[in-house]
């Protein structure tokens, strides 16, 4: 062995250092940095669907379902959902976005997801750092608890990671698979609890809601920012539970098929 | 020295399974420079993608004390969106190297231009050979593995891989595809041919090149 192997445990912790490091930057450079896009976009979506959002309902109702500002209601039904969204996608592309640099040998699969976590984790705040903080100005929320918003935040982007890690491994085995999954997926908009309370949900509809984690973690997420919302419908344990075991079998799905990975399709 | 334990790598094609390498069992050593010979479709790149570690074998085990570089070949290593200069970033930081002196170095060796502050995509093979070239050569490797990539450039760029690679045979070994038979005898002096799974090694290239002409007449 050549010497540079000497303090195992250091030098493997100092290369991953290294590795995470060199592909955050390049997906920086890539992602956010040569054209117009990048950025803006990441603050761009959730702002337009708000907006949208908020230009539609305000025209067909009176009131939204909670406070007095449909923009508020949009925007903490919205990012909420967003922030599981914009993550599972954003992992479930980053393997195949630096497929030629796992011709490295030095770099894992693993690397790859784990730079695109931690720099939309970083993009996720930014974002809605400035966006509360200029909703703040507009229409100033009584009182924040922070609890539940960063509860929820965590439960959205552990379940976002878990199942974009998944479906690295599912895509890349299958094309059939991600098709459906695309269109399975979109109506989700629909049915998280978004423009609507799942207290307003007659009968059966109700319990089948309820199913979807989605819900739960939107619902937590609002308590944090309407004072009087109970959302007694949350159920910690079943969102909480869902989250870990996502992000557990997504990153094992991943560990296992890594030689698979970095074979082509 | 880099052991190959057992190895067997395999692919299923279409319901036919063909092997790369069968239950191979072989060290190659330090201080020799070995050229890889066989017929096309045999599975010599993906040879070398198992000794990098770029792709797993199916089953056994592969046990590298050396520092081995990355192959060097035309499918590419680099991120199409980044320039060259940034790739060469990449590189620098993944294996823990001086960044701006394998920037200045590569931008001298690879002879780019301005193309070298150009995203990858718009370049052509031969220059990503050469860009790919210039990064390997800037870092110390015990092992480089080379794709057939020594066949890209003109006569000059050429010159100039033979003599920075003349400097690394005093501390480094290559493990070269190839099959041109004068590049292989220019480069090599031990040599192993792959044919039907299984790795012949002779300590003479020439015979080497013999057993692979026999095995082409054949079939």
């Amino acid at each position: 062995m050549t010497q540079r192997y000497s303090d195992p445990f250091s030098r493997a912790f100092k290369r991953q250092f290294s590795i995470t490091f060199a592909l955050i930057v390049r997906e920086m450079t890539t992602r956010y940095g040569t054209k117009f896009g990048g950025y803006m976009w990441a603050v761009l979506d959730p702002v337009l669907t708000i907006g949208i959002l908020t230009a539609i309902f305000s025209a067909i109702a009176r009131t939204p379902p909670l406070g007095r500002s449909f923009t508020l209601f949009f925007a903490t039904g919205y990012i909420a959902f967003y922030m599981y969204r914009s993550t599972s996608d954003q992992v479930s592309s980053a393997v195949d976005a630096n497929r030629a640099l796992l011709n490295y040998p030095v770099v894992r699969p693993y690397d790859a997801i784990i730079a695109r976590v931690i720099l939309q984790i970083a993009t996720l705040f930014v974002v809605n750092a400035m966006l509360f903080g200029c909703l703040y100005l507009v229409v100033p929320f009584e009182k924040l608890r922070l609890e539940p918003i960063f509860l929820a935040s965590t439960i959205a982007i552990a379940l976002g990671v878990g199942v974009g890690a998944a479906n690295i491994v599912w895509f890349h085995l299958s094309q059939t698979y991600a098709q459906i999954w695309g269109i399975v997926n979109r109506p989700a908009f629909l049915v998280s609890g978004i423009f609507f309370l799942p207290e307003s949900v007659p009968h059966p509809f109700k319990e089948y809601l309820m199913w979807n984690p989605l819900v739960h973690v939107v619902g937590l997420f609002r308590s944090g920012f309407y004072p009087t919302y109970r959302a007694a419908y949350v159920e910690m344990s079943y969102i909480v539970g869902l989250a870990i075991f996502s992000l557990v079998f997504g990153l094992v799905l991943v560990w296992m098929m890594d030689a698979k990975l970095r074979e082509p399709k | 020295m880099i052991r190959l334990d057992h190895v067997t790598k395999r692919f299923k094609l279409k319901g036919e399974t063909r092997y790369i390498v069968r239950d191979v069992t072989f060290t190659i050593p330090r201080g020799n420079s070995i050229g890889l010979i066989g017929r096309n479709g045999a599975g010599k790149s993906t040879l070398l993608k198992l000794i990098a570690g770029t792709i797993k074998p199916t089953s056994g085990k592969i046990l590298r004390h050396a520092n081995i570089s990355f192959p060097l070949g035309f499918s590419g290593s680099f991120n199409g969106s980044l320039t060259g200069e940034q790739n060469v970033r990449f590189v620098a930081r993944i294996y823990g190297h001086d960044t701006d002196q394998l920037v200045d170095y590569v931008q001298d060796f690879a002879e780019l231009g301005r193309s070298y502050y150009m995203p990858v995509k718009t370049y052509s093979s031969g220059m990503k050979a050469r860009l790919a070239f210039g990064v390997s050569m800037g870092i110390d490797f015990d092992y480089y593995l080379v794709d057939e990539i020594t066949a890209v450039g003109d006569t000059n760029f050429k010159k100039k891989c033979k003599k920075v690679f003349q400097e690394k045979l005093h501390k480094s070994d290559i493990i070269m595809v190839s099959h041109a038979v004068p590049t292989l005898r220019e480069y090599c002096s031990a040599g192993i041919v792959l044919e039907d799974g299984v790795l012949t090694y002779f300590p003479d290239i020439s015979d080497a090149v013999e057993m692979h002409a026999n095995n082409m007449a054949r079939r």
